[in-house]
């Protein structure tokens, strides 16, 4: 009888324990969702000839600019660009889902996408419009856009390009007129075919010492074309003071996450860009613990969860490189 | 042999009267150290109808500088140089140690990276320094402009056509400033301006291509009134506001943007069209942008130089 008892309550624990851990996972996956929502009655979108640069965006297509529908005051800005052989339609989703949570956003598609240094004198035209913009008085977001807090976000070369545009001065870079940096998938070189393509990142190379303002770098452990330990060199030189933190997706790889139909892994990217820029553009320090490391922090509940850094077996010759690294 | 002799003679003496009477030329800048020296081309007036408008934009005859304004030029008058393409020039990458790039011929090439408040008061000290009235007066509000100085200025978009398009308004269409159709014989612009720019993909970059920029000026053929660059190399801020365009002579009286013309080293050929503008913050300074000058006429000055710039 006794032994009938302890095989039921066995039993029964065995069927808690996964439905509890279930649950937990559809909490985070719920949280996760609800962050990178997007609500296409939350926003509003233009493009015109005001909004086209003839030397640096592609040719005769202005960039686009997001915007959310009720905009009072000024809101921060985002200036958000593609990677190599792209375009600005192709991550159309990070600028919606920004937007329909308040902030401007700028994406365009550039006109030389060869090299990583030809990304930043695109980033200040990309700025100039968005200035102007601000300026003229019958654009959408005229009076609008909060020049304290702007922001730039790009993807493999163009996560390259923003980092060195915030980090140098005028006339080679943006330093001083930019908030915070995001670089997804940065490109520091990778397999052979890529560099033939595109350089080994020679004439920017790694080092960000320079870069003082909060800094986040997104990879994937399967990126295959930006390797996720060079894009990790771009963290060893950093010095601050500004919060660094760099996030390696578990299996994200180069550009899946946007370019597959099913989109793999959109959402955690998108609830991190989300939560970036609340916490160190918008300066919502209820966001910060998203990107605290420690027990029971949000960083650890929601963002934790989708982190690793094991490699593909398809990246023959990987080298070591965090998980996640976080400064305080 | 002495009628040979007196042959030639009368043919130097025709060669000379005719330069005198055709190619009558105005002193921009006089440089002491005799490098180069600015000239500027007589442009008859005419009127054209503007892209945009339905009414014939009247231009008057005014002289335009053959050539963009180099940086000796600028750095003569203003005694600064802001340009980026120096020697070294501005763009301090790390995989040259943060150093510029050495680059050759750097003062025949035109002055680039100044605001158009700065190409403005650029205009006025050259005025002074050339002893005539100086045409803009900076206020706390902006800038005025006397129309009856006889000082250098910008041109109005309209003056730039007119002398874009060799004061002809059939030329109106015309993809770049010149005469045959071949654009890079008569402007550096994109295609030509990285010489073998990325035949392979992979080969070129502005690494392996450290002359990638600006030109000395007047390198390439001049359009039919000897005017130089006006398609590419840089941009040339002009006085208009960028707006919807009106046939008045200087274009809307407000606006955000400052209007730019010709299109650069960097431009695509569609950019180098006549009719085709830039747009451009006026506090906001672009490695792509620098200036021509221009300078109205005097009434008397005109009546000398008829026929050659006399209104059709």
């Amino acid at each position: 009888m006794k032994r009938l008892e302890k095989t039921l309550l066995t039993l029964l624990l065995l069927l808690i324990v996964p439905a509890t851990a279930a649950a937990q996972t559809d909490s985070v996956a719920h949280h996760i969702t609800r962050l990178a929502t997007i609500d296409e009655s939350r926003f509003s979108t233009y493009e015109d000839e005001n909004t086209y640069d003839e030397e640096f965006f592609a040719d005769g297509d202005p960039a686009t600019i997001y915007y959310p529908n009720e905009l009072k005051g000024r809101v921060p800005a985002v200036i958000l660009i593609h990677g190599f052989n792209s375009n600005k339609t192709r991550m159309k989703k990070i600028p919606e889902q920004l937007s329909t949570h308040g902030f401007i956003v700028l994406t365009y598609t550039a006109a030389d996408q060869a090299r990583p240094l030809e990304w930043p004198p695109a980033l200040i035209a990309a700025y100039q419009i968005l200035l102007g913009e601000d300026r003229r008085t019958d654009s959408p977001i005229h009076g609008h856009v909060d020049f304290n807090a702007v922001a730039l976000v790009g993807h493999s070369m163009g996560g390259t390009g923003v980092l060195h545009a915030a980090m140098t001065p005028f006339p080679n870079g943006l330093r001083g007129k930019i908030k915070t940096v995001i670089a997804l998938n940065p490109y520091n070189g990778g397999p052979l075919v890529a560099e033939v393509g595109g350089g080994a990142n020679d004439a920017l190379g790694a080092d960000l010492s320079r870069l003082t303002i909060p800094t986040l770098i997104v990879t994937g452990s399967y990126d295959a074309l930006a390797y996720p330990w060079q894009s990790y060199d771009f963290c060893r030189d950093f010095q601050g003071p500004g919060k660094l933190a760099f996030i390696s997706i578990h299996r994200l790889n180069h550009t899946d996450w946007y370019a597959l139909r099913n989109e793999p892994r959109y959402e955690i990217m998108r609830a991190i860009i989300y939560t970036w820029l609340m916490a160190y553009l918008r300066d919502d320090d209820s966001y910060r613990d998203y990107y605290v490391d420690r027990p029971g922090s949000a960083f650890d509940r929601y963002i934790r969860p989708y982190l690793s850094n094991s490699t593909s077996r398809l990246l023959i010759n990987s080298e070591e490189f965090p998980a996640y690294f976080l400064t305080d | 042999m002495s009628r040979h002799l007196t042959r030639t003679f009368l043919l130097l003496l025709l060669s000379l009267v005719a330069l005198t009477a055709t190619g009558q030329s105005y002193r921009v800048v006089s440089d002491p150290t005799g490098g180069m020296i600015g000239t500027m081309v007589p442009v008859p007036g005419g009127s054209f109808v503007l892209p945009g408008t339905d009414r014939p934009t009247v231009v008057k005859p005014f002289l335009i500088g053959a050539y963009e304004v180099t940086q000796r030029e600028y750095d003569f008058i203003m005694d600064d140089n802001p340009s980026y393409f120096t020697s070294p020039d501005k763009s301090c990458l790390p995989y040259y140690h943060g150093q510029g790039i050495y680059r050759s011929n750097t003062y025949k090439r035109p002055v680039e990276s100044i605001t158009w408040y700065e190409a403005l008061e650029y205009c006025n000290r050259l005025s002074l320094h050339d002893h005539l009235t100086p045409v803009y007066t900076f206020t706390p509000d902006g800038v005025t402009k006397d129309d009856s100085a006889d000082g250098y200025r910008l041109p109005t978009e309209a003056e730039w056509m007119w002398a874009a398009m060799a004061a002809d308004a059939g030329q109106m269409e015309r993809k770049f400033s010149g005469e045959r159709n071949i654009a890079a014989d008569y402007a550096w612009y994109r295609n030509n301006g990285y010489t073998d720019r990325n035949l392979l993909y992979n080969a070129v970059d502005l690494i392996a291509q450290p002359d990638y920029g600006t030109k000395p000026v007047g390198t390439r053929r001049p359009n039919p009134l000897g005017i130089y660059d006006m398609s590419g190399n840089v941009w040339e801020w002009c006085e208009d506001w960028y707006g919807h365009r009106t046939s008045l002579y200087d274009g809307p009286s407000t606006g955000t943007y400052k209007v730019a013309k010709g299109g650069s080293f960097h431009s695509p050929l569609s950019a180098l069209r006549l009719d085709y503008r830039r747009k451009q913050l006026p506090d906001w300074p672009s490695r792509l942008i620098g200036l021509r000058v221009v300078r109205s006429l005097t009434e008397e000055e005109i009546q000398q130089s008829r026929p050659q710039i006399a209104t059709p």
